[in-house]
């Protein structure tokens, strides 16, 4: 550690050793020890105008400052609500009779609706007979009316 | 070889959305950033908005914070620095720091009469400085960053680092000279 050194130390980091650089702060300690009038003038120079900095202390956050910010955060997520409640053992009997019903009935439909008249055309489609079907009016409702 | 994050686990949980460690965070970071922000902008009110601006980045970015890549203090001073940047720049407070430097750093006697109160006279002369040394000083001396982390910080060598806080130092002293309470205080 020269001399020079050490100015430059004090004149970057100032006058407190704790904030010289790790690697040099023993090295530099000891010059400052055995330093003449000039060095320690400069140190004790640094050493005021560390002082003034410190008078320059910081306010703490305001409660509505910290509010907000908490504010601010994502909401803490939650396990996803089931859209169906949990089954139930003593109604799966029911559950089962009725979904069978409900299978017979739809296969009963759809043998009359698919069902050909006796001697009729297989090729015939329910729109080509004349049978309307639901999307029709959606397509009249859409503006398709020139075709 | 990077340090493990100190903050790695707490940013996990932020980013988890745990409430506690959302509290926890505020806790620990916001006195820091805070001071960070009104030191580098000299206002208060414009400093709270830096803050809450920094904060909503980091609620928004906790979720996908990887450690390793860089200390997650080292990123939050960064967004913080921009901010104030960003702010200075519509204040029309941000000049070049060869020109700023070039004004003469002391009070003229007649505003030295007028300004009583020593420490809005430090922080009338922090808030003088330009703004790159104002950044060093305000990183190395009040955050109380190395200098390693300091001039990683600012994209500097560290002898670049060493230069910028002299001058900020000298400019400083010049600012705060013959301000007689400074002296007697110190020489106590």
């Amino acid at each position: 550690m020269t001399p020079q050194r050490f100015r430059t130390l004090i004149d970057a980091y100032g006058a407190d050793p704790a904030r010289w650089p790790e690697a040099e702060r023993a090295l530099a300690q000891a010059l400052l020890d055995r330093a003449d009038d000039e060095t320690r003038a400069a140190w004790a120079a640094q050493r005021q105008l560390d002082a003034a900095l410190s008078m320059l202390d910081a306010e703490a956050p305001d409660a509505a400052l910290t509010r907000r910010i908490i504010a601010c955060a994502p909401a803490p997520t939650r396990p996803p609500r089931r859209a169906w409640p949990p089954p139930r053992w003593w109604m799966a009997g029911g559950e089962f009779i009725g979904a069978g019903i409900a299978g017979l009935a739809a296969g009963a439909l759809a043998t009359a609706l698919t069902a050909q008249p006796a001697g009729g055309d297989n090729g015939a489609s329910l729109e080509a007979d004349g049978v309307g079907t639901v999307f029709n009016n959606d397509a009249d409702r859409m503006g398709n009316h020139g075709e | 070889m990077k340090q493990d994050d100190p903050d790695a686990e707490l940013i996990e949980r932020v980013g988890r959305r745990d409430p506690g460690a959302i509290r926890q965070l505020v806790g620990k970071k916001l006195p820091k950033l805070l001071a960070l922000a009104a030191r580098m902008l000299g206002d208060r009110h414009e400093a709270n908005d830096v803050a809450q601006e920094v904060f909503i980045r980091i609620w928004k970015h906790a979720a996908q914070w990887r450690p390793g890549a860089a200390q997650f203090d080292t990123w939050v001073h960064r967004v913080t620095l921009n901010l104030c940047y960003d702010r200075l720049r519509q204040m029309g407070k941000l000049s070049d720091d060869e020109a700023a430097e070039a004004i003469d750093p002391a009070p003229r006697p007649d505003q030295r009469l007028e300004q009583r109160d020593l420490k809005a006279e430090v922080a009338a002369a922090l808030a003088g400085l330009p703004n790159r040394q104002r950044e060093a000083i305000v990183l190395q001396y009040y955050e109380q960053l190395s200098n390693g982390a300091t001039a990683e910080l600012m994209g500097i060598s560290v002898e670049a680092l060493e230069s910028l806080l002299s001058r900020a130092r000298r400019n400083l002293r010049g600012k705060l000279a013959g301000v007689a309470s400074i002296h007697d205080k110190e020489d106590v």
